[in-house]
């Protein structure tokens, strides 16, 4: 029964990537083979950067004879993005799934249905928590790792960590999401609920990003103080550890740990399963107290839409609009640490590298604008009703303009903000600042118009879990991705051509190319998108 | 009102319907039977311009589906077999949102959402969202929204699956009401008790072949519906 189960749920997580959802097909072995591809080499650039942190203090740390302490911060690193990755996943795919009231008609205990969603997420855990840990444990090896212990043992226990890490991260996940879903559920308004929630993890999270340089050096200096602390008071991270350099016994407790943890987390979510994904109080029974409303074009009619679609799905508004959160903080942050980047500016200011400046400013404002591609999975959100769209007298190319405008101008005018004070904070030139405002500017609508494009190319309106469209599409992530390669080739293109090309015409060169890029995809939406409108 | 010439529409090899033509004149419910799969929703959502078809035209108010989309659309008001509706907005953001699309003056959108609320009885849910709402109340909010721009054509598909009794009925009379007006009323349904009451014309659909139409008396003559879809059935 739970194989069924487990079969039904991946067949759902897979379809996106590798069945057309409009004929139901597979996709051609080229298709298939270039797409999975495309996710190795993403996953790769992710387990690259951990990589470069693992090396950097793996050696320091096993030549001091504290290979266990590398092992437990990579552990709490590999637990942070499992956890950071997949609790928001957790919430809506252990609950809010289409067809919960269907399997609760069929003869099968909600446990099992439970423990199938659990699987998933479990697997989706172990992606992310890989995404650090294989890193750290091949950083590990080259930081001379095979001196210091038994390799066999070692080899076997890191296996078995792996693996077991991933089960925690799981019952730790499903915790959290079962708490979001108790606290929703006793709210009217349950996806503040889950917005605050977010918006609290994140902020710790890149609190600790932010800090992440620091603790490095920090940690390399005073590792034996820190490593005591841990030994001391955080026990479990030292048997992790432990257990990572090939203590079996202490391998054997993380296992059993993780063993009765996922055991207990099964256990206390069946409980309440059925009676959360059956509770509906959010949806309080609002008073009507007569007409109101104001004509609006068909245009502002799509955006308005779009704008109580956006708010309505927390994972939507959360991965769609971080950013809008992240970019006044940004500038706040900005205000209070200028004099600490002051020095740094000015030291480079006076090599030959000063004009990477502001073409790194704005490649950030492109990374950060990329993360907020609401378009990609717009049309697929359209879902089932997809119909009222397609039935009504409105033109494909006013839905179109309508959906992208809407993200785009949600996006720009904290990018512009952020980009204009931020040139004045960092000291920049007239000419600097007007080239990162028309970058930013660009590039955020390019996020908004290729977003739309590889939404509809790959849109999916048969889901049965918003998050698929939302998070586990494969729009989402080019999108995302093109983003954030296409940001770093500015400053990285400039610096391999240094001795040939003036900065100032590079910065042109690049704007003027997201601008063509910009018109190129507005004008496949206009084109070539609203004939697929009709297709979904 | 609506002419449904020769249509074809395949899906790859297999033809769902099959060079099927109907013409619906205004002020005429016309009835649309077929079992399940026999091609009834395909030709609806040709007919709304869902689908694009293979061949045929098909001609609302005497504009051509394929050539003036929009312009049809305007006309026409669709209920689908499912009302999926936009459940993260209101019952009364919902019609507005239609209401927006057609264009409707405030004044007429006010006047038609209380009236057709009021009849329904879902006045009280109108700032309700939508996910709060039982099958049939999304089944009533998406027959309002049909009304709600005052259409020409209303294009149904099984519009009475989930309707209470009290509901049903005055759908019924809103379609004979709309009709009486110089509408028309274009409708599949697997209730023929209901198509044999209400319908003036029907038509027979199998294998999305037209097998049988015209008026009530030429297709049943002196037997019941039932038993003469039955017959042409087997």
């Amino acid at each position: 029964m739970v194989g069924l189960l487990i079969k039904k749920e991946f067949k759902n997580l897979f379809r996106t990537y590798f069945v057309n959802q409009k004929s139901g097909k597979g996709y051609s072995k080229a298709k298939t083979f270039g797409f999975i591809c495309l996710f190795v080499f993403l996953i790769l650039i992710l387990m690259a950067m951990f990589f470069g942190m693992g090396i950097s203090i793996s050696g320091p740390l096993v030549s001091m004879g504290l290979g266990w302490f590398y092992f437990a911060i990579m552990g709490i690193m590999a637990l942070a993005l499992g956890v950071f990755g997949d609790v928001f996943n957790t919430y809506a795919m252990l609950y809010k799934a289409k067809d919960n009231e269907l399997l609760l008609t069929l003869p099968i205990p909600s446990s099992k249905i439970l423990i199938s969603r659990m699987v998933v997420v479990f697997l989706l855990g172990l992606l992310y928590e890989c995404i650090v840990f294989i890193p750290g444990i091949i950083s590990f090896w080259l930081g001379g790792g095979g001196n210091y212990c038994n390799v066999p043992s070692a080899i076997i226990s890191q296996i078995l960590i792996l693996l077991f890490l991933g089960l925690f991260i799981t019952s730790l996940t499903c915790f959290l999401g079962w708490l979001v879903a108790l606290a929703s559920n006793k709210m009217q308004h349950k996806n503040i609920a889950v917005i605050i929630f977010s918006v609290i993890f994140f902020g710790a999270y890149y609190f600790f990003c932010m800090r992440l340089s620091d603790f490095i050096n920090s940690l390399i200096l005073n590792a034996e103080a820190f490593s005591n602390n841990v030994k001391s008071a955080f026990y479990p991270a030292f048997a992790f550890g432990m257990a990572g350099v090939g203590n079996l016994m202490d391998t054997l407790i993380f296992v059993a740990f993780s063993v009765v943890t996922f055991a207990i987390a099964v256990y206390i979510l069946s409980i309440s399963f059925r009676k959360i994904i059956t509770t509906n109080k959010g949806s309080v029974k609002v008073k009507y107290k007569g007409y109101t409303g104001k004509k609006s074009s068909q245009y502002f009619a799509i955006w308005k839409m779009e704008g109580k679609r956006f708010v309505s799905i927390p994972t939507y508004t959360l991965n769609a609009g971080l950013g809008i959160i992240i970019m006044p903080a940004l500038l706040i942050l900005l205000l209070f640490k200028k004099s600490t980047l002051a020095p740094l500016i000015e030291m480079v200011g006076t090599t030959e590298y000063a004009p990477l400046i502001p073409m790194v400013c704005a490649t950030m404002m492109a990374c950060m604008v990329s993360m907020d591609c609401g378009t990609a999975p717009s049309m697929s959100l359209e879902g089932k009703s997809i119909w009222i769209l397609q039935s009504s007298p409105v033109d494909p190319k006013t839905v179109m303009r309508g959906k992208i405008d809407f993200h785009f101008v949600l996006n720009v005018i904290p990018a512009f903000i952020l980009a204009f004070f931020g040139s004045l904070i960092l000291g920049f030139g007239a000419l600097d600042t007007l080239l990162i405002v028309v970058y930013t500017v660009a590039f955020t609508y390019l996020i908004s118009a290729f977003g739309m494009m590889m939404g509809t190319i790959r849109a999916n309106v048969n889901w049965t879990n918003p998050v698929v469209p939302i998070k586990q599409s494969m729009a989402v992530m080019i999108t995302l991705f093109s983003g954030w390669i296409l940001s770093v080739v500015y400053p990285g293109g400039w610096y391999l051509m240094r001795s040939v090309v003036d900065p100032i015409v590079w910065k042109v060169v690049m704007t003027l190319l997201i601008v063509i890029m910009d018109i190129l995809s507005y004008l496949w939406c206009m084109k070539i998108g609203i004939k697929k409108i009709k297709e979904l | 009102m609506l002419r449904i010439e020769h249509l074809t529409k395949k899906y790859g090899e297999k033809k769902a319907v099959d060079d099927l033509s109907l013409h619906i004149e205004k002020g005429e419910i016309y009835g649309f039977i077929g079992h399940n799969g026999a091609g009834k929703t395909t030709t609806i959502k040709s007919v709304v311009g869902i689908l694009d078809f293979d061949e045929g035209e098909i001609f609302i108010d005497g504009k051509s589906v394929k050539k003036d989309s929009l312009e049809c659309k305007r006309v026409i008001a669709y209920i689908p077999d499912n009302p999926d509706l936009y459940e993260f907005m209101s019952g009364l953001q919902y019609l507005n949102f239609i209401s927006d699309i057609f264009g409707v003056e405030e004044k007429d959108r006010k006047e038609r959402i209380e009236k057709y609320s009021t009849a329904f009885e879902i006045k009280d849910d109108l700032a309700s969202p939508i996910s709060s709402y039982s099958h049939g109340m999304k089944q009533k909010l998406a027959i309002i929204s049909a009304l709600v721009h005052d259409p020409k054509l209303i294009i149904m598909d099984e519009p009475f699956v989930g309707l209470d009794p009290i509901a049903s009925h005055l759908l019924k009379d809103i379609m004979r009401e709309k009709c009486n007006e110089g509408g028309a009323i274009f409708f599949s349904t697997h209730v023929l008790e209901v198509a044999e009451k209400l319908c003036d014309k029907i038509a027979i659909i199998k294998g999305g072949k037209l097998i049988k139409s015209g008026t009530m008396e030429e297709v049943k003559g002196d037997s019941s519906l039932e038993s003469v879809f039955l017959e042409l059935e087997e």
